[in-house]
């Protein structure tokens, strides 16, 4: 079958997760959400852990709650979850747009943003939102701002388990703009996506599918935020400072990823500004 | 917490019973419905998350039984295309003949049941939005849509896009 040799461990608290990590050390382990990027790599033998450590049932992890001001979202939650408890409407509208709607019941929020498939769009209204990111380590919870723990891959230790992450209640119900464009059909990797609110001091502006990794930029957002130039104006300045880097592959030569970034920040800034 | 390594007896609730199964911890869920317990209404087609023909519910979720390992569904509430006994849904497909070959079928039941039980108001977004997760190389979607709209008011009376 797909994995030979496996040990599986279900924690049910978060006492119980360094248990299992204890018991799995010394083996390649994985910490086990969905499960649909594993499963996949594994059959394919990209990777070969003797362990995973499910961190389903490990109750912090499955939250999706407002409480004190913050939004707190369980790392384990499914996209499905998400998008269907209206909690943090860009972010469901986000995650309705990442692979197709069975799997959305399987992939988890962590699972999308630390994930080894390059484009982790979850993290855009994470970025945007400017979340915590609650984390598992040896016995102790801590708090850091996700941007910190964020430069296009999510940065941890191997048994640093993500448990939530912490939404300023206001920043979630800023009005936004998601544009995603594919090669062709609708379920697929992204071209380009574009995730965007407007927050009090200005637009604020995350992308997906353009470079390596998914990325938010204060220089980028500062040109969108220019209210006497046109959207169309704004664009053409944003693609100048992102042609150099931008991403060429089998999806999309630069040039016509360009060109249909292009449109798409076009439309994303017309839309905010109509709702303005 | 829960541990398994090596062979071991799974208790696993499907169609509202309770069966137990030998399965070792890799063993995907479709392998043991289909080989252990005889439920192969779930359809081994791409085996990758792709094509949606081994759709089950498993807590009232559509999920692809090739990507959920057997041990994970220790626990949880399974239903198959076998315990969809007498539906309406059923009866909406044979009337609207929403299928051919027939391979892919049971995941869209499975697929449609889901949405139906959660969303009863499901509108045509959301029924597309379900659907979009499963595949028909006879390409049967028109009734198949006919089907799941006969059963969906908000959703038969929007306007195809």
């Amino acid at each position: 079958m797909t994995l030979t040799d496996l040990t599986y461990y279900r924690p049910e608290s978060l006492a119980e997760y360094p248990v299992a990590i204890q018991m799995a050390e010394g083996e390649p382990y994985c910490l086990y959400g969905g499960g649909s990027e594993i499963l996949s790599m594994a059959r394919v033998g990209s990777i070969r852990p003797r362990a995973l450590i499910d961190i389903k049932s490990i109750p912090e992890c499955r939250v999706l709650q407002q409480k004190d001001g913050q939004i707190v979202l369980g790392g384990a939650a499914t996209l499905s979850e998400i998008a269907e408890s209206g909690i943090f409407p860009l972010l469901g509208t986000t995650v309705s747009r990442i692979a197709d709607h069975t799997n959305q019941c399987r992939i988890t929020l962590a699972g999308n943003v630390c994930g080894t498939i390059q484009y982790r769009e979850a993290v855009l209204p994470l970025l945007l939102s400017d979340a915590t990111v609650r984390t598992f380590l040896r016995g102790q919870t801590s708090d850091r701002p996700l941007a910190e723990a964020f430069d296009g891959r999510f940065r941890r230790a191997p048994e640093e388990l993500v448990v939530q992450f912490l939404v300023p209640a206001e920043a979630a119900g800023f009005p936004f703009v998601h544009v995603k464009r594919t090669r062709g059909d609708k379920i697929d990797y992204p071209m380009a996506t574009i995730a965007a609110v407007r927050a009090p001091e200005g637009l604020r502006l995350a992308f997906s599918g353009v470079k390596q990794h998914p990325f938010r930029d204060a220089a980028l957002e500062k040109i969108a935020s220019d209210a006497a130039a046109t959207p169309s104006a704004r664009a053409d300045a944003i693609l100048a400072q992102l042609r150099e880097g931008a991403l060429e592959d089998q999806a999309a030569r630069r040039e016509y990823r360009l060109f249909v970034l292009r449109e798409a920040l076009v439309q994303t800034l017309t839309r905010l500004e109509a709702e303005a | 917490m829960i541990l398994r390594k090596g062979s071991c007896t799974i208790p696993l609730t499907i169609n509202g019973e309770t069966r137990e199964v030998m399965a070792r911890p890799g063993d995907s869920l479709l392998d043991v419905l289909r080989r252990q317990l005889g439920l192969t209404g779930a359809k081994a087609g791409c085996e990758n998350g792709d094509c949606g023909a081994c759709t089950v519910v498993m807590d009232g979720w559509p999920v692809k039984s090739c990507l959920v390992l057997a041990v994970e569904a220790e626990g949880h509430e399974l239903l198959t295309v076998e315990g969809l006994k007498d539906t309406p849904l059923q009866q909406a497909f044979l009337d609207h003949h929403a299928f051919q070959c027939g391979f892919c079928t049971s995941g869209f039941l499975m697929a449609s049941h889901a949405l139906i039980t959660r969303h009863p108001n499901a509108d045509e977004y959301q029924m597309e939005h379900w659907l979009e997760s499963n595949l028909c190389r006879c390409t049967s979607y028109a009734e198949i849509r006919e089907a799941l709209e006969s059963l969906l008011p908000k959703a038969g009376a929007a306007e195809t896009v």
